[in-house]
């Protein structure tokens, strides 16, 4: 990040990248705290990026590593934005069907 | 803290005034208070360590126990020198170091001074030797003599004091300052025949006198002063009792 | 939030299952291990790539740092912190204010800030969630309070058993430095700071404050008497202000959200939350931040879902090696500082350790015992000496070998230890054994007199064997590591107690409950 010389450059620093950013974009955010990584979250993170690209999601999803979340008894866990749904003990079986069922069912509404 | 400034406090009940920031325990014995002491040495700093010199200090309604040798005096402290709480730790701390050094004789006839037992549920060790871990002995190699010729290794219950890796020390000088300071004796320096000293496992060779011919110094030692004060090696030859 | 704007699919078998109601869970608020938790400092992370400044600014970090170099003088920083009341979260619960003013006040330059993260304690691992997930956060803490104190060095000491921790705080305080935030004339304020980061050397010791700065001044890491505060002679003699990540990281909300609102979490003498590593025996193991003044109940049995396979509460452990096990009858204490600490425990930097009834507590304060038997520096007597001949009591007690005397013996020996002991790990290291003893003596007793261990944990007063409800199924024969089960199908068999290594592998594997440890 390039040097920021004063507190108004600094705030509008922080609006520019508030304005740039969606809150309702999609985003998956995956917990890779130290507990997570001992799970084998590292082969998931490289299996979500490999997912996403494969379906031309890169741009329309964001992909998130994150530290701890607390739940470690849950892990390896995601959290999926705007909606804040948690799925738990993920494996590397479960990716390509969250990334279908998640982002690729078009206008399917949820049961619940 | 201003140095300078009398302070008025009390030790057993007897009235003192000292200049603040003094040392408790200086104060005590200059005013005959007897308090034991392993670990402090005139000639070396101190650490607070060996836990003996401890005394009570109550400041308002909060009373703690603290190391009088590091301990400053200040404004309306009451010190006791042999609250119940003090005298449990003297004896702890003994009963301690007579089992890790069960065959010193000065850690017996301190205790039995003090009216300390040894403890029988404690096993004697038997690797120990007579060192306390004081350290003073570190101190004075460091600070007095200036070649840190020895020093601790290993952390905790394991801990020893000893020259790097326990071998020979090529920075010791045989100058017998360690054995000196060593309250328990532990440091054993040896002249196996006059013209040798043995210390730390390594043998010296001393200097002749160049005028009456007793073996008066280490030559080691004399390099030593000669290249730290600048003197001539040779004007070192002489012993004292000749210049 | 809601269903409606979902247009995916929810994929059942991946949510969280209520084992109560057997109900399943879509969204995080929802799910019953985070809904009494309010994570204040912790709940930043999931919006945060700790690699990514953007991030952390993109949810309004750094705006206490603004707020502060421009409307507040150092003395107002100093002076919020104090009326907040944060008190430290390595464990001692000093308030970091004081503590901010006296470094203030003192004399001498330079002035060093210092954040400890060496946390040691056995089960502790906020303080690494914290540097892992965030550590922006940390970091404009520690700036604040520099800008505070009047320092423009700071370090940041890491156990070397971090080493994601230390990797990702290495690259923040690189992007921290090229933006400007961190260096000279920081956001053309005029004030300088800087952050140097240390790597501990392995020793838990090196938590304890002038342990530390030794360590830091190159020497070996043992303590020094502290009658002279660190706030005026510390780090290399000058006064320096030590503070725990978590302590650091409070400070960007106080600052941001106001003392007054600080102060409207807690109890009346412990405000703001509190991370504990909430682990051992419960269902939802992970970090938990909560209210200060939530009770234990309420964390062991709401938010960790309580004891596995239906076992009995038996204990909770704050405060690591210098703390206490609390028993089922003090379950409704609220989580405060002095509350702790009335009942023989610690808060201690945030270890939660949850036992049931198949933990022996003489064995707990065995475990303790010689951890700080390893972990004594060794400088003193009453340390070096009197935890290492504990552990050998405690050790025979265990082993059967144990009398009534050896318990008074403890006592006395605890008193000696905790008054005469130079620093505090000495000085709190026989709280393991005087609060099981406390609360569980008879289990010490049992352990003494009757050479039995109630528990069924200590191997030399217990024996395992086999009682009619087996049917001869030979499973643990076969799983037996030392070949000391023998049977014929479908008959009892039986355990040769000369072989017998009590590793328990029969009582795990055995479906039908037929072995039994006594």
């Amino acid at each position: 990040m390039k040097r920021i010389k004063s507190i108004d450059e600094l705030k509008s620093t922080q609006e520019k990248i508030q304005k740039s950013r969606d809150a309702n974009k999609p985003c998956i955010a995956i917990c890779a705290g130290t507990g997570c990584l001992a799970y084998g979250t590292q082969k998931l993170i490289d299996g979500f990026k490999a997912e996403l690209e494969k379906n031309e999601l890169t741009e329309k999803v964001d992909f998130r590593t994150t530290g701890c979340r607390g739940f470690c008894e849950r892990g390896p866990m995601i959290v999926i934005y705007p909606e804040n749904i948690f799925y738990q003990k993920i494996g590397l079986d479960d990716v390509a069907e969250i990334v279908q069922k998640t982002f690729l069912n078009g206008s399917k509404e949820a049961s619940r | 803290m201003k140095v300078g400034k009398m302070v008025s406090f009390s030790i057993d009940g007897k009235k003192i005034k000292a200049e603040e920031g003094t040392m408790l325990l200086d104060i005590a014995r200059q005013h005959g208070v007897e308090i034991p002491t392993f670990c402090t040495h005139e000639a070396v700093s101190r650490t607070g360590s060996c836990r003996l010199c401890v005394v009570e200090v109550r400041q308002g309604t909060r009373s703690k126990i603290v190391a009088s040798c590091m301990y400053p005096v200040s404004e309306g402290i009451v010190v006791d020198t042999k609250t119940e709480r003090v005298l449990n730790v003297r004896r702890l701390v003994l009963q301690l170091l007579m089992a890790r050094c069960p065959e010193s004789d000065i850690l017996k006839e301190m205790a039995n001074e003090m009216g300390i037992e040894p403890e029988p549920r404690f096993k004697p060790d038997t690797d120990k030797g007579n060192c306390i871990l004081c350290r003073l002995c570190v101190r004075v190699c460091e600070e007095t003599v200036g070649v840190s010729a020895i020093g601790s290794s290993y952390r905790g219950p394991g801990k020893s004091v000893g020259p790097p890796f326990m071998e020979n020390s090529k920075a010791c000088i045989a100058c017998g300052a360690c054995a000196y300071v060593c309250p328990t004796q532990h440091i054993v320096m040896e002249s196996t025949d006059d013209s040798k000293r043995k210390i730390w496992g390594r043998t010296f060779k001393m200097q002749a006198c160049d005028k009456c011919g007793r073996y008066f110094a280490p030559v080691d030692q004399l390099k030593f002063i000669s290249n730290t004060a600048g003197v001539p090696l040779s004007e070192l030859h002489t012993c004292p009792s000749c210049r | 939030m809601s269903a409606h704007t979902f247009k995916g699919e929810i994929i059942d078998r991946l949510l969280y299952e209520d084992p109560n109601t057997g109900e399943k869970i879509i969204y995080e608020h929802d799910i019953p291990f985070y809904k009494k938790q309010m994570r204040i400092l912790s709940g930043m992370n999931g919006f945060v790539d700790p690699t990514s400044m953007e991030d952390y600014l993109a949810i309004g970090g750094y705006s206490a740092l603004a707020k502060v170099l421009q409307e507040m003088k150092p003395d107002d920083v100093v002076q919020e912190i104090i009326k907040a009341n944060l008190r430290g979260r390595g464990g001692g619960g000093y308030p970091a204010g004081r503590k901010w003013e006296e470094t203030r006040k003192a004399q001498g330059e330079p002035k060093y800030v210092i954040c400890n993260a060496d946390e040691g304690d056995p089960g502790a691992f906020m303080d690494e969630s914290l540097l892992e997930g965030n550590p922006y956060l940390v970091l404009e803490g520690m700036i604040i309070g520099a800008y505070a104190i009047g320092s423009s060095l700071g370090y940041m000491y890491v156990r070397n058993e971090y080493p994601l921790a230390l990797n990702r705080v290495t690259i923040a305080i690189q992007q921290l430095r090229e933006a400007g935030l961190l260096g000279k004339n920081i956001l053309g304020s005029g004030f300088d700071f800087d952050i140097i980061i240390n790597r501990g050397g392995g020793a838990f010791v090196c938590g304890e404050s002038s342990a530390l700065f030794a360590s830091l001044e190159g020497r070996a890491g043992e303590p020094r008497v502290k009658y002279i505060h660190a706030t005026d002679k510390g780090l290399w003699d000058k006064p320096t202000n030590l503070n725990n990540v978590e302590t650091w990281a409070n400070v960007p909300f106080i600052i941001n959200r106001g003392a007054d609102w600080y102060r409207s979490i807690g109890t009346e003498n412990s405000k703001g939350t509190k991370i504990f590593s909430l682990v051992g025996k419960i269902n939802n193991t992970g970090l938990v931040e909560v209210p200060m003044g939530i009770t234990l109940r309420e964390i062991v049995f709401e938010i960790g879902g309580g004891i596995p396979g239906g076992r009995k509460f038996k204990a909770v452990q704050t405060g690591g090696p210098s703390g206490g096990c609390l028993p089922a009858e003090l379950l409704d204490t609220p989580i405060d500082f002095d509350e702790l600490i009335k009942h023989g425990s610690i808060m201690g930097s945030g270890g939660m350790i949850v036992m049931d009834d198949q933990n022996c507590m003489v064995d707990v304060a065995r475990y303790f015992t010689n951890f700080l038997e390893e972990e004594s520096c060794g400088k003193c007597v009453p340390c070096r000496e009197g935890i290492r001949r504990m552990n050998e009591i405690l050790q025979d007690i265990c082993d059967g070998k144990g009398t009534e005397e050896d318990i008074k013996l403890l006592e006395t020996m605890s008193q000696g230890i905790r008054d005469g002991a130079l620093c505090g790990l000495g000085n709190t290291a026989p709280n393991p054994l005087l609060s099981t003893l406390r609360y569980f003596r008879d289990e010490y007793i049992a352990h003494v007199r009757d050479k039995k261990c109630p528990a069924g944990i200590c191997k030399a007063l217990i024996h395992y064997s086999i009682n009619d409800k087996c049917t001869g199924c030979g499973l643990c024969l076969k799983k037996c590591p030392s070949a000391s089960i023998s049977g014929e199908k479908k008959e009892m068999h039986v355990i040769d107690q000369t072989t017998c290594i009590k590793c328990g592998v029969c009582k795990d594997s055995c479906k039908f409950d037929a072995i039994i440890v006594e």
